[in-house]
């Protein structure tokens, strides 16, 4: 179990000795066991903050750290991160199951790993493909098997790059519905990334606006899941979250 | 149906051949009938000449694949590693890869003798490019994505390497194994024909000399016959090691 807290972070790139600054004073506090949705354009920095807080890339300035919830006792602390890229980035020499156990090559019990590998087949209904290569099932298999090898991983924080973008809008639902019913029975802390705004309202139990490498603002979902995209409190919020991005997009 | 279609063009040629013989339009002295060399094959097989022949060159290449997969891999897999290497290897590679094996042959005669171990030497010439680069190439061309992944879940260098590059590279090494032993043979045979004593190509070198066409005809349809078979047991060797890629034939002909 772990929170992330984000201070003061600043991201340059360089390209042949030109300055790029992705993020700009990035502060967020992301509450243990909590679903956070990163919203914002294309270019606006989301991807590169995940990758600063699971330590693919180095940060500028400021400081992303870790911390427990303070009921946890001090010996069971952990802070595992991973990530669930925007493809799915599956091994292709390696069957579904095999793509699933891949974290846990270093793991000596492996009976241990048979059994988590089938209890996300089973959750993700990838059963019936578990010997299937990547080159041979759907995109949206491909990326329930990136999900399920992340979470066979086990990590603390789960930071997910725009997981379901590539996906047509039914499988998109039903993974959506998936996640939240993953996140609520495995209690997870999860970063998830979007640009659809609609995603991040059902998702999100906080809503965090990019725009350009700042943050806009934190907006707070407080309704029950499962959520009705239909429902008042929904719309209000998405209405809410679309006026903040145009006021941003007309300065 | 896909057999049939593979042995049309050689049976419209043999007909021609055949045809072409009996009427007289082919010179039998240039160009002997295909009973004449149906004749002599069977004449060399149950002497067992020709297998002799063909064992002793078979052997040749096969000691000499070996031999040359057993530096070329590990030198690939040292350079991959360690890519500062490359500067200094690239520009030698580049320029030996233009020296076609069979022209160093007069040197290794000097050096080696017309013995086995110039024929030896000929054959890591050819293999070793096609081992070597292909070998390279699969591990440097490694998709950066899938190393983040191993990255992502706290993979050390070691993982990395044995759990992503080398089995992303496997294709690739095979497609070098492959080529390199195409080339081996055909420059083995190349180097019988100018030094040695036995095997296939001094088979037919012998029977220019003895004005033999039909030994040489039973010659050449050796050298392709044997080369066709170790491509195609290679094939189904390897194709079950990398079950993953589909596709038939992976590279062209060159
Ligand atoms: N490795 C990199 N090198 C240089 N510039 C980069 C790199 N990664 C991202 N950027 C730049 O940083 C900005 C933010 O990119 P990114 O985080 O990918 O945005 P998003 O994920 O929101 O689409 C973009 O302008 C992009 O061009
Ligand atoms: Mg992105």
């Amino acid at each position: 179990m772990a929170g992330v807290k984000i201070q003061k972070v600043d991201k340059n790139f360089y390209i042949n000795g030109q300055g790029i600054n992705a993020l700009s004073d990035i502060n967020i506090t992301i509450e243990d066991r909590s679903f956070v949705a990163l919203v914002g354009k294309s270019g606006s920095g989301k991807t590169t903050l995940l990758k600063l807080i699971c330590g693919l890339e180095k940060s500028t300035r400021g400081e992303i750290s870790f911390f427990q919830p303070p009921e946890k006792s001090m010996n069971c602390q952990s802070n595992k991160v991973s990530i669930v890229f925007q493809e799915p980035r599956l091994m292709p020499w390696l069957t579904v199951e095999q793509n699933m156990a891949f974290p846990l090559i270093k793991e000596k019990n492996r009976d241990l790993v048979s059994q988590t590998v089938n209890h996300y087949l089973d959750l993700l209904v990838l059963k019936e493909f578990k010997n299937a290569y990547p080159s041979q099932i759907s995109g949206g298999m491909a990326q329930r098997t990136a999900l399920g090898r992340t979470l066979c991983y086990d990590p603390d924080v789960i930071l997910m790059d725009e997981p379901l973008g590539a996906l047509d809008a039914f499988t998109r639902k039903k993974l959506q519905v998936d996640l939240i019913n993953i996140f609520q029975l495995k209690k997870k802390t999860i970063v998830f990334v979007t640009h659809d705004v609609d995603e991040a309202v059902f998702l999100g139990q906080k809503v965090v606006i990019f725009e350009a490498g700042k943050i806009i603002e934190h907006v707070p979902v407080n309704i029950d899941y499962p959520r009705d995209p239909l429902s008042r409190d929904f719309l209000q919020v998405k209405k809410k979250i679309l006026s903040l991005i145009e006021a941003e997009n007309f300065h | 149906m896909k057999v049939l279609k593979c042995l049309t063009i050689p049976f419209v040629i043999l007909a021609l051949w055949f045809i072409g013989s009996t009427v007289g339009i082919i010179n039998q002295y240039i160009i002997p009938p295909p009973s004449r060399v149906l004749h002599t094959a069977i004449t060399l097989l149950s002497s067992g000449l020709l297998l002799e022949h063909i064992a002793t060159s078979l052997f040749r290449v096969f000691a000499g694949f070996f031999a040359t997969v057993l530096f070329a891999f590990p030198l690939a897999v040292l350079v991959g590693i360690k890519r500062k290497l490359q500067d200094f290897i690239e520009p030698v590679l580049d320029f030996l890869g233009h020296i076609p094996p069979i022209a160093c042959i007069p040197m290794f005669i000097l050096w080696f003798g017309i013995g086995e171990a110039s024929k030896l030497a000929v054959i890591i010439l050819a293999t070793f490019f096609p081992v070597f680069l292909n070998t390279l190439n699969g591990i440097l061309s490694c998709d950066k994505q899938l190393l983040e992944v191993g990255d992502v879940f706290g993979f050390k260098d070691r993982d990395k390497f044995l759990r992503i590059i080398m089995p992303s590279a496997l294709p690739s090494i095979i497609v070098g194994l492959r080529l390199g032993l195409g080339y081996s043979w055909r420059a083995l045979v190349g180097a019988e024909l100018i030094a040695a004593s036995s095997g296939i190509g001094y088979m037919i070198i012998e029977a220019e000399q003895l004005s033999r066409p039909d030994i040489i005809i039973v010659g050449i349809i050796t050298i392709g016959l044997c080369g066709y078979l170790i491509d195609y047991c290679f094939f189904r060797l390897t194709s079950c090691i990398i079950p993953w890629t589909r596709k038939r034939s992976v590279y062209g002909r060159s």
